[in-house]
């Protein structure tokens, strides 16, 4: 019943990595399978059509941070237009396991439809939603 | 049926429009809201981070005196102002540019300068990311101006006024720098010179000021046909996906179905323009930028696309009534000619992977009056 200390350590490790604070403002939140939620704020908070912003994203599963992203990929796009946008997000994961996605614009009035694409190491989640701008 | 009458008559209240008469109730609220997203005029201008000069009365100062200068040329007869004429607009009536010093014509038309301050993307092709890099183009291209950095360097530390004042910005004097240090503090300097190029407010912004704050004498100054255009324009013509904002612009790039096949080839327009964007020594990555690297938020992560081959930038409409002749390659003469050709575009010229927007707008001839009494209002 005693817990090594390396199972001790590894422990202590997981939870921190998924305790990390993640204290979006405004934020949206999508959800999606298996009790994952997407919560994501966009910075400057109303996008404006030819104005560039950006994105910060965490992931939730339940009511915790889950910080355990392999990889991440936005891409925004007008189905209407069967148009993207002109530039191509640039992703990062910042220390406290928030991501934050720059170069982004959206060149034109209408509807929007933003994709994030997150894989995880046992399963790929997508989450959509929709601005209208 | 009493109840259905009186519900009759609330939706007939709710939806009724703002203003009372014939004239002013044009538009409806969602429409109201997008003509007022077309100002105010001017905008709020801020400062470009990328140039340390500028908003500097100095820099301002030494950059009119090199507009207007025909010895920034190589063979001395073509200053900036030759083809950017300040009684033309700032462009030149041609349908494409003229070289200073060959027997040969460019593959472009020149576009006005007017209102460029805190643009994003500079020429037809977006080439450069900065006024102050795009104003070294024409300067070096040799189908232009066809000058030298070092050429350039001697002539302005042999004038005195431009010396002084080179001294009085960079604190040293030309001599002292590189031949390319010269050539980008001169470029930043005919940047914040463009930068003070502004057209005057238009007719259509005393009216968009007058129903801002519900002005019925001023709504009813702009005439009714300009407003039926300016309801097309944000209606049934969709011009306003991009044409919006204070400027008419996205300031983003379109192919529209203007052949661009030039003498000898084609141009590539915007495909060529991130390319070339991309190597410049001079765009917003490289070591010329005065803004802290994290500061330049957009430019760095433009991305190429197939769709992008015969993209043009989607030109500014404000003063568009003084800027014939139209398109990239001045192809189309007069502003009727463009409603033409949005009229009965030909879709097989339009990218199979590109936007999905345009379609003949098949306009009456009533229509097309209209459109063109608010384009001329701009």
């Amino acid at each position: 019943m005693i817990m090594s200390r390396t199972s001790l350590l590894f422990f202590f490790l997981f939870f921190s990595a998924n305790c990390l604070s993640c204290n979006l403002s405004n934020n949206t939140i999508i959800e999606g399978k298996d009790n994952f939620s997407l919560h994501y704020s966009l910075q400057p908070s109303i996008i404006e059509a030819s104005k560039p912003f950006t994105i910060q994203v965490c992931l939730y599963q339940k009511n915790t941070h889950f910080t355990q992203i392999e990889d991440l990929i936005f891409d925004a796009s007008m189905p209407a237009h069967g148009h993207g946008m002109n530039y191509k997000a640039n992703i990062t994961k910042l220390k406290n396991g928030v991501h934050l996605i720059e170069g982004l614009l959206l060149h034109m009035p209408g509807e929007w439809q933003f994709t994030f694409k997150a894989r995880l190491k046992n399963q790929n989640l997508n989450f959509i939603s929709h601005h209208s701008i | 049926m009493k109840c259905l009458s009186k519900v009759s008559l609330i939706v007939f209240i709710i939806t009724l429009p703002i203003y009372g008469n014939s004239t002013e109730t044009l538009f409806n609220e969602q429409e109201r809201k997008t003509i007022l997203s077309f100002g105010p005029w001017p905008p709020t201008q801020r400062p470009d981070i990328s140039n340390r000069f500028s908003g500097n009365k100095k820099a301002i100062k030494l950059g009119k005196g090199l507009f207007f200068d025909k010895n920034l040329s190589k063979n001395n007869i073509f200053a900036c102002a030759s083809c950017h004429a300040p009684d033309r607009h700032f462009s030149d009536g041609l349908n494409v540019s003229k070289s200073a010093h060959i027997a040969t014509s460019l593959t472009r038309n020149t576009p006005s300068i007017l209102n460029l301050a805190n643009n994003r993307w500079f020429g037809w092709g977006g080439e450069t990311d900065s006024l102050w890099a795009h104003s070294i183009r024409p300067l070096l291209s040799p189908l232009e101006m066809g000058n030298t950095a070092s050429n350039l360097k001697q002539y302005i530390n042999q004038k005195s006024t431009y010396r002084k004042l080179y001294f009085e910005l960079a604190g040293k004097m030309p001599d002292q720098d590189s031949d390319n240090e010269v050539l980008v503090t001169i470029a930043k300097a005919l940047a914040s010179f463009q930068e003070t190029l502004i057209s005057p407010a238009s007719s259509f912004d005393s009216f968009r000021e007058a129903l801002s704050k519900n002005n019925k004498d001023g709504i009813e100054k702009y005439s009714a046909s300009a407003q039926r255009g300016l309801k097309l324009f944000i209606g049934e013509g969709r011009c306003n996906l991009c044409h919006f904002g204070s400027k008419f612009s996205s300031g983003e790039f379109a192919d529209i179905g203007i052949p661009f096949l030039i003498k000898g080839g084609v141009d590539p327009g915007r495909y060529i323009g991130i390319k070339e964007f991309k190597t410049s020594p001079y765009n917003q990555m490289g070591a010329f930028n005065d803004a802290p690297k994290h500061m330049i938020k957009l430019t760095q992560y433009v991305r190429l696309q197939h769709r992008n081959w015969g993209e043009f930038k989607v030109p500014s409409l404000r003063g568009i009534r003084h800027t014939a002749p139209y398109m990239h390659n001045g192809s189309i003469p007069t502003l009727e000619g463009v409603i033409e050709h949005y009229n009965n575009i030909n879709m097989n010229r339009l990218h199979v992977d590109g936007e999905r927007i345009l379609r003949p707008l098949n306009l009456t001839k009533q229509q097309t009056q209209d459109l063109l009494t608010f384009l001329k209002s701009l």
